[in-house]
């Protein structure tokens, strides 16, 4: 008989314990998944969801801390892949930051597709809910990636990109690939804020800023390399920009038309061939190659492509 | 024309890179037979079992630890591959060439005592939680059964610590140069 009300026990406990699992779980998932403000994404912005006071209390006061100089003097010291140390000045004319700043990023709720595509967004998707028996709609946009590395393009051939190839000492297109990446390997990584100068930049940095504020995380990265490479004279091959989303690994990395060499990773096109991929956040990775956990990602399809030129 | 896209180029990364891979397999097939003998104190003569007596058993067990040791060295290839691209992006000397071929040793070398050590930690496990049973002698009976579970546990601690490799190998490159 007590054999028997061991064995019941011994279920009881184990069912509450089963509860208690389930329990914590569902509270920890509330915890670090805020239902109430949708799906967060480091690409995906909701629209709607940054509806922030801050917002528009900050609006218009992009330019305040802006130096009066003109122009602005940025100075970046790296070591290129021979490790040899080397100085970089870039001169970012005032006017230009500042129209760049203002292009860039919404200081309060838009929602339009059209508007969203003014200030550097892009509708991808829409989101029906119900909130108080009404049908709400919420729309996700991301970065227009493409539409702000080509707007930068003329500014960089114009001045940026000739300051840099004069900072290396390079005067041919075929030298550039090595000393560029390992140029912007060398800018220091932080993930720029969601909200800069009172606008939502979703922690994006478009190149200026990026320039001026000297730190970037991958995205940003990646499309500064992108139009500085672009920005070459002769520099005629196609690039990419490779969002990785998967196997927990939320990141970006530029994609160069290229042959591979034997033990590079690239991603193949049906039509348009293969890419290279290149790593921008740390130093030391060359043309062609990327940690294990992005080329497993990569191998898995965890990656959306967006194609810049 | 990019440095990188140099004919000589082609066929001199080609061939380090078909060396490396020759050696990885070199290097995991003898490791694996001297370290089998090793583990068996000798007790076993492996390929005598294998080819004469067909153990089916002990031809798995090899099998996995060939595999364990193979893929840490092919981790250790595409770091290796990196270094030799960067250098020769930035010029190839004779004492770059050098400290190259030391760094593709020491990697190799890497890879090798990381899988040894990973094959014999998952053993010792094993053999820690089976206290009352001698897998060896088990084996060697042709115990499939204890077989398969030291060969898988092998594979998986094994999957485990193959992503240390490669991050050992730049750190050594990073140092080198």
């Amino acid at each position: 008989m007590k054999k028997q009300w061991v064995k019941v026990l011994e279920i009881v406990a184990l069912f509450a314990m089963c509860c208690t699992w389930i329990c914590l779980n569902s509270w920890f998932s509330r915890c670090t998944h805020d239902t109430s403000k949708g799906v967060k994404s480091r690409f995906l912005a909701p629209n709607g969801v940054y509806r922030s006071p801050l917002l528009d209390a900050d609006a218009g006061k992009e330019d305040d801390d802006i130096p009066k100089e003109n122009p602005i003097t940025r100075t970046f010291k790296w070591a290129d892949h021979a490790k040899i140390n080397r100085e970089t000045v870039f001169h970012i004319d005032t006017e230009d930051l500042k129209k760049e700043i203002r292009k860039f990023g919404t200081s309060h709720a838009v929602s339009h597709p059209l508007a969203l595509k003014a200030k550097g967004f892009l509708v991808v998707g829409r989101k029906d809910y119900f909130e108080n028996e009404q049908l709400r709609e919420n729309m996700i946009s991301m970065i227009d990636y493409r539409q702000i590395f080509q707007r930068n393009l003329s500014y960089f051939k114009k001045k940026l990109t000739a300051e840099l190839m004069k900072s290396e000492g390079i005067s041919q297109v075929g030298e550039v690939l090595y000393p560029f990446l390992c140029f912007i390997q060398h800018i220091r990584y932080e993930i720029p804020p969601r909200l800069y100068k009172g606008k939502f930049i979703n922690a994006f940095f478009v190149p200026l800023v990026l320039l001026y504020e000297q730190y970037g995380d991958c995205d940003s990265k990646a499309i500064l390399l992108a139009d500085f490479l672009c920005s070459i004279p002769g520099f005629k091959e196609k690039t990419a920009l490779v969002l990785i989303r998967g196997r927990s690994l939320s990141h970006a990395i530029l994609a160069v038309k290229g042959i591979p060499r034997p033990g590079m990773t690239a991603l193949h096109d049906m039509k348009k061939g293969y890419y290279l991929v290149m790593e921008t956040t740390s130093p030391g990775w060359g043309p062609g190659f990327v940690s294990r956990r992005v080329t497993d990602a990569l191998k898995d399809g965890f990656f959306h492509f967006v194609e810049l030129n | 024309m990019n440095a990188l896209e140099a004919p000589d180029m082609d066929i001199l990364s080609t061939t380090i890179y078909v060396l490396l891979v020759f050696f990885s397999a070199i290097i995991s097939v003898m490791g694996s037979l001297i370290f089998i003998s090793f583990l068996t104190r000798r007790k076993i003569d492996v390929k005598e079992e294998i080819i004469y007596n067909r153990n089916i058993g002990l031809a798995l067990v090899l099998a996995s630890f060939i595999w364990t040791l193979g893929r840490m060295c092919l981790e250790s290839i595409k770091p290796i591959m990196n270094s030799w691209y960067s250098n020769f992006a930035s010029g190839f000397t004779v004492k770059t060439g050098f400290t190259f071929a030391f760094g593709v040793m020491g990697a190799l070398l890497n890879a090798l005592i990381i899988g040894i050590i990973t094959v014999y930690v998952s053993l010792k496990v094993l053999m820690v939680i089976n206290k009352d049973i001698d897998e060896w002698e088990r084996i060697k009976q042709e115990n499939i059964a204890i077989a398969i579970v030291i060969s898988i546990t092998v594979i998986v601690v094994g999957m485990f610590f193959e992503s240390i490799v490669s991050y050992i190998v730049s750190l050594i490159f990073s140092y080198q140069y």
